[in-house]
């Protein structure tokens, strides 16, 4: 019984990975990267790069993976497999098995394209500033400033002011033995963009006081500081890794409801399972898995008694 | 002597399963209706196709061949009565592995390539010698130029010759094939006959539907003739066939029914 699903994985990872379908996986990849080129704010460009990529990856992977049992059980294979003397839960796992990996395969093609075209963009480099401890009002943060990279800096913070009007922020710069402090308006805005000098030739790590003065309250999320620009995709993962879990949960749902009923359904299906959070920890996927299992194995069952329309 | 319920039915299946390769009795089938009643596309068909026999199916389109040769083959399910494959309820893992099955028709998935659509085949009924049974097969239907060819890039006569390989593929006890002949070329057809008939020296049964009588001559022994579900005639092909050619064969053997 292994071996059989096992050669049935095989032979519908091979139907699924074909020439055909990993030029449609690249296309959508570039597809994506193009469209990630044009945003027009360069903040918003990878969480849009993002978004692309996993709408691109349902619209090329869930038809796929959902049209290879659906088409089969349609045009008639599925009907001469079903007369051979093989379990059913087999069945099941080898077909699930091998489009699940194929599907995951493709999956990372689109997002690896997309980040590779993506990647041609350039946007700023921010470093999130790490905490110090300090014994005076403010807050005292560190950056690590590249050693090739000159300013000023751009220093983005966050602030709210609970009033009408305006308030005052200090900040005080420090790099080895340079110091320079400066005071700025606070208006009544989320975020702030201010200007912090190089402290040239002091060189090493920039550090900076933030102390807000006349009731300006710093935003919970660390400033950040603008050292030059580097590649969209650049150090960060072509895929994050909750937007994989949530696609291959997905993608598990489309294989099994393809096994008990048709192509659009089971497209749906993925569609909603999207707007799930996906299982947390080994414990849960496993459980997951052994029920969609399950269910792709009913389906099965029942297709090869005829006892479903 | 009668048999209740499914337990009655199973020991009944499993005695008269003894005797034959394959047993139909009372076989009747009606497509499901939610309103109004269904009209039946089988009634009450018996069948017994014992080891080195051939029995032919034949009868207009519509008359049930098809339908009688799915119920067989486990892939639908008759609305009453009992059919064995080797003393196995059809359906059941013994009788699929005892039974070759031919449909008459198959979309079979374009971008598969033969090759691997006949491995997976081979490999659901068993793992060992897949490769050897593929080569057989391939060698037998004149296969070997079109293996490593995708579905879509077939003609309707080369898609057939692979239908009838993969039923022949592990080499069953009993052979259920559905208008089997039509489309392929004589060559092929010729060593097909030559190879159905060593099996039937072999002591294999094979039920071949067809509404073209020809294809029974010489190679069927019985022959049941169909009519909107119901048995007509039945008994030895020579009797039936006899002195029947041509075009109005067919509607030669429904005339003289009685």
């Amino acid at each position: 019984m292994i071996a059989a699903s096992l050669l049935v994985a095989g032979v519908t990872f091979r139907r699924l990975v074909t020439l055909r379908n990993l030029a449609l996986a690249v296309t959508g990849g570039l597809l994506a990267g193009l469209l990630a080129l044009g945003v027009p704010s360069v903040t918003l460009a990878h969480d849009v790069l993002n978004v692309l990529v996993a709408t691109i990856a349902v619209l090329v992977v869930f038809p796929l993976a959902a049209g290879l049992p659906t088409s089969d059980r349609l045009g008639g294979y599925e009907g001469l497999q079903g007369v051979r003397p093989v379990r059913s839960v087999a069945l099941a796992f080898g077909r699930v098995e091998g489009s699940l990996i194929a599907g995951l395969l493709l999956l990372l093609v689109i997002a690896h394209v997309a980040h590779g075209v993506a990647g041609l963009r350039m946007v700023p480099n921010q470093l999130a500033g790490k905490s110090e401890p300090t014994t005076g009002d403010g807050e005292l943060w560190r950056f690590s400033v590249p050693a090739g990279s000159h300013g000023p800096y751009r220093l983005l913070v966050d602030t709210h002011l609970p009033f009408v009007g305006a308030g005052e922020l200090e900040v005080t710069t420090r790099r080895s033995s340079g110091e320079k402090q400066q005071r700025v308006t606070i208006l009544p805005v989320r975020r702030h963009e201010l200007v912090v000098p190089d402290l040239a030739p002091n060189r090493g790590d920039l550090y900076v006081t933030l102390t807000p003065l006349g009731g300006v309250v710093l935003g919970a999320q660390p400033p950040k500081l603008e050292v030059g620009e580097r590649p969209l995709s650049l150090g960060v993962p072509a895929f994050p890794g909750s937007t994989l879990a949530r696609l291959a949960f997905a993608l598990l749902v489309v294989l099994a409801a393809a096994h008990a009923f048709h192509f659009e359904t089971a497209c749906l299906s993925g569609v909603f399972a999207l707007a799930v959070t996906p299982p947390q920890g080994p414990v849960l996927w496993t459980l997951s898995f052994v029920l969609l299992l399950a269910f792709a194995s009913l389906g099965t069952v029942l297709v090869r008694r005829q006892a479903l329309p | 002597m009668e048999f209740g319920g499914q337990g009655g039915s199973r020991r009944f299946a499993t005695l008269i399963g003894l005797m034959s390769l394959l047993t139909a009795r009372q076989i009747t089938h009606a497509y499901r209706r939610i309103l109004g009643r269904a009209s039946p596309t089988l009634l009450d068909v018996d069948l017994e196709v014992g080891p080195g026999e051939c029995w032919g199916l034949v009868g207009p389109n519509g008359s049930g061949k098809s339908t009688l040769l799915r119920i067989l083959a486990g892939v639908t399910s008759p609305l009453s009565g009992v059919a064995t494959v080797s003393g196995a309820p059809v359906g059941s893992h013994r009788a699929r592995a005892a039974c070759g099955y031919a449909p008459e028709s198959i979309d079979w998935p374009a971008a598969m390539r033969v090759q691997d659509a006949l491995g997976e085949l081979a490999a659901l009924s068993s793992v060992r010698g897949v490769m050897g049974r593929v080569e057989r097969v391939t060698a037998l239907l004149g296969l070997a130029e079109i293996l490593p060819r995708r579905f879509g890039t077939l003609s309707l006569g080369q898609a057939r010759r692979v239908v009838i390989a993969q039923a022949l593929l592990d080499d069953p006890q009993l052979i259920l094939l559905d208008e089997a002949f039509s489309g392929l070329d004589s060559l092929v057809l010729h060593d097909l006959l030559e190879d159905l008939h060593l099996r039937l020296a072999g002591g294999v049964g094979i039920v071949l539907a067809t509404h073209r009588l020809e294809d029974l001559v010489g190679l069927a022994t019985h022959v049941v003739v169909l009519q909107g579900g119901r048995v007509v005639r039945h008994g030895l092909a020579e009797d039936i066939l006899d002195g029947l050619s041509g075009r109005d064969s067919l509607a030669g053997l429904l005339e003289n029914r009685s």
